[in-house]
């Protein structure tokens, strides 16, 4: 028996593979007024918001919002969905052109307002020493320097974590990815299971593996100032603080790496 | 100066919200400061930094949300979570009044109802095994709605709940009744001595709304899966319903409903009845079907003769099978319809939502039609010119939603079978009930007049599967189709025949038609 289509307007390719095989909801995990995180039962979460940019490496855009979609008993309509590549890749020898559409898309949104945890004294010395581990190259540091940030702050992702993604978009495209997708994958992957939410842990893994949402992607792979600027305007709407809590770590990045001897 | 702490575990929050939260703690009568965070590592730390960090908060978890409140004094600190839980409820109770909470995990689905003794599972297949156990586990029987449970974890299911004398039904289980309450897609018939354990949806819907319109009732209606009776799973679900029903002093009368079983099971299906002691009838829809009574058991051909043998059985009158309950009205319709058949027209087109009720036409039109004449994908033997096709079945469905909830899929099917010059008869069932569409037959009458009109003397010959009670109404359904120009049959075994004795030679309505009144 087949239940009631949710048609899909655009998701992840990675996710799209695994849906295709089974695009029936499972159980909602949590339940906002335009969004709605659903669980498998091996744990893995997803989301499902209505028309627009994809809002986090695992979530899935629908044709039109549905207020029944966490009621249980409906299947994913696959079948037009745009297919979104959400990898941010390195730029290598083009990364200073990269870097600089980067800084050109963040000036529109220096006002952005985060959330108050990035604020609190043990967050900004976590900050700090994350942007000096990044200049230094030192992966150790960096690493705990993260640890620091993850679960900090308010909010279902927690803002020190939407930090560290914007962060960790910024190393993909511009640092080839450094301190190492396997390390960090290790350490932080294994470390954001216990230290924050679940959803937050989501976006962390994907980030490590160097998956973002579609406005971070777009900002990261831009290709001109004005689609930075777009991709970036678009981020600073995000949710509720993540949005900006993101920029404010692509910002750090961006800003330690300007300060690094760094060849992408 | 006092700090207090509440938590709420597994309660999310956005960051805007849970800010607006602690700002409005902060305005509270000498409260000093406030916070609502998850109660991740981090954010405890924060809190100890704070000075906010008490020895309840280090017992919350990540996805738990944390709110603590320092203030002059315990009773405003307690005011001040009273108020946080007050401003929690509100938000919660307007999410509830769009209808939008759901319970996320069966444990917190349990504290909403307490004494809960079922769980009614529908998760993607992979992960349906793991849910229905953990529901076993906590002492609850399953009904499984999910399909594609691999066989292996079937069975290892049902051992599992037989021995702790729970009820696995499923998977693929779509229709049950317990205690009187219809689960899935049901139909609303009364409460009454006959008990069924069905390993089909529709067929269990089929028997059941013939039970109602004879007058008779459900005691407890058991679905247990296509694969049940196969010889792998050897009826392990079967044979624990029929227990059931056993024991269950409501149940007077017992119906089994499926497909062939393997002949192994069958005797141990039969076994168990016999020594259960009640009356009961056997309907397993298949060829070579060797009817007829036998101490208790009365062993039936159709759906409909499953009905009607119970009833007799009640009643204590014997069953006699019958073609069609009006013959008279049968014999002039057809004798119409058949007058009224362009010239070269002589196939039976069946497309079906019920997947059950396909098979069930399949199998009656076989041997009128001629072997080897009926196609389609139930495995039909043949290749045509005749076909019944089963349009719920995966190879439909891809992509689109099945069609007792949608009827576009079928409406298209109508369309080309009435364009093919040889199709005399457009055969179709709709089913009524809780789930389904909420005018199935609304949404197929246009195309049905549509066809009607396109070809001169095609038969649209349809069956109902539903009752009064149902919230589509079984009247209103029928006049709808008969407004189309169908002719609306009792039940699907007489739509077949009566399609047969329109396309088929004229042997087959000479025969079918025989006696039974002018």
């Amino acid at each position: 028996m087949m239940a009631p289509k949710l048609r899909v307007r655009a998701l992840g390719t990675e996710l799209a593979s695994r849906l295709e095989a089974e695009p029936r909801l499972p159980r909602p995990h949590s339940v906002f007024t335009r969004a709605v995180n659903f669980e498998t039962v091996d744990g893995t979460l997803f989301a499902v918001h209505g028309p627009g940019p994809l809002a986090a490496p695992f979530a899935i855009a629908l044709e039109r919002w549905r207020d029944d979609v966490a009621d249980g008993g409906l299947t994913l309509d696959l079948g037009r969905a745009r297919r979104v590549d959400l990898r941010v890749r390195p730029a290598w020898e083009f990364a200073e052109h990269a870097r600089r559409l980067l800084r050109d898309g963040l000036l529109t949104t220096r006002g952005a307002r985060g959330a108050r945890g990035l604020d609190s004294p043990g967050a900004r010395a976590a900050r700090a020493a994350l942007s000096g581990a990044i200049r230094r190259r030192d992966a150790a540091d960096f690493l705990d320097a993260a640890r620091e940030l993850v679960g900090l702050g308010e909010g279902l992702t927690p803002a020190g974590d939407d930090y560290l993604v914007g962060t960790l978009a910024v190393l993909h495209r511009l640092a080839g990815g450094w301190p190492g997708a396997a390390s960090v994958a290790r350490a932080l992957g294994a470390h954001a299971g216990d230290a924050t939410t679940s959803v937050a842990a989501a976006f962390l893994r994907h980030a490590v593996a160097g998956q973002f949402s579609e406005p971070l992607r777009d900002l990261a792979m831009a290709e001109s100032a004005a689609a930075a600027r777009v991709a970036a305007a678009t981020l600073a709407g995000m949710g509720a603080t993540s949005g900006a809590d993101t920029l404010a770590g692509v910002r750090a990045a961006l800003d330690a790496l300007a300060r690094a001897d760094v060849r992408a | 100066m006092t700090t207090r702490t509440t938590f709420k575990r597994s309660f999310y929050q956005d960051s805007v919200a849970l800010m607006g939260l602690a700002r409005e703690l902060r305005t509270g009568a000498g409260v000093r400061e406030a916070a609502a965070l998850m109660g991740t590592p981090a954010n405890l730390a924060l809190m100890a930094e704070a000075g906010l960090l008490t020895d309840e908060a280090r017992a919350a978890g990540p996805n738990d949300l944390v709110i603590v409140v320092s203030a002059e004094s315990a009773g405003e600190a307690d005011a001040a979570l009273a108020r946080a839980e007050s401003l929690l409820t509100a938000r919660r109770a307007r999410v509830e009044a769009s209808g939008r909470r759901l319970p996320r995990t069966l444990d917190s689905a349990a504290r909403q109802l307490e004494g809960a003794n079922l769980a009614l599972i529908s998760v993607p297949g992979a992960f349906a095994a793991a849910e229905a156990r953990k529901a076993l586990r906590r002492g609850l029987h399953v009904m499984l709605f999910s399909d594609n449970v691999r066989l292996e974890d079937e069975i290892a299911l049902k051992r599992f709940a037989v021995a702790r004398g729970l009820l696995l039904m499923g998977p693929d289980c779509g229709t049950a009744y317990l205690n009187g309450v219809p689960l899935g897609f049901a139909n609303a018939v009364p409460r009454g001595r006959i008990g069924l354990v069905a390993a089909s949806g529709t067929g269990l819907q089929q028997v059941v709304t013939l039970l109602a319109a004879a007058g008779e009732g459900v005691s407890q209606a058991v679905g247990v899966g296509g694969r049940d009776m196969s010889e792998p799973v050897a009826a392990a679900m079967t044979l624990a319903a029929l227990d059931a029903l056993g024991a269950d002093p409501s149940t007077e009368l017992i119906v089994v409903v499926g497909k062939p079983p393997a002949p192994a099971v069958r005797a141990s299906v039969e076994a168990r009845l016999r020594a259960l002691g009640k009356p009961a009838v056997v309907a397993m829809l298949g060829r070579e079907i060797a009817t007829g009574s036998a101490g208790p058991l009365t062993t039936v051909a159709t759906l409909e003769d499953a009905a009607a043998a119970a009833v007799a059985r009640r009643a204590g009158r014997a069953f006699q099978p019958r073609a069609f309950s009006d013959v008279a009205t049968a014999r002039h319709r057809v004798k119409e319809y058949r007058a009224a058949r362009g010239p070269g027209a002589a196939a039976v087109r069946g497309l079906y939502a019920g997947g059950t009720l396909a098979y069930e036409a399949l199998l009656i039109l076989e041997p009128l039609l001629g072997a080897g004449a009926v196609g389609g994908n139930l495995g039909g033997h043949g290749g045509g010119p005749h076909r019944v096709l089963d349009l719920g079945a995966d190879e439909f469905t891809v992509g689109r939603a099945h069609p007792m909830l949608d009827a576009a899929l079928r409406v298209e099917e109508i369309g080309r079978a009435a364009k093919e010059p040889d199709t005399a008869v457009l055969l179709v069932d709709v089913v009524l009930g809780h789930g389904a569409a909420p005018d199935p037959a609304g949404d197929i009458a246009p195309a049905l007049e549509a066809a009607r009109r396109g070809r001169r003397g095609l038969a649209v010959v349809a069956s109902v599967v539903g009752t009064a009670a149902d919230p589509q109404a079984l009247a209103a359904q029928t006049a709808r189709l008969e407004a189309a120009g169908a002719w609306v049959l009792p039940s699907n075994a007489q739509a077949a025949r009566a399609a047969a004795c329109i396309a088929g030679e004229a042997r087959v309505a000479e025969a079918l038609l025989a006696g039974g009144g002018a």
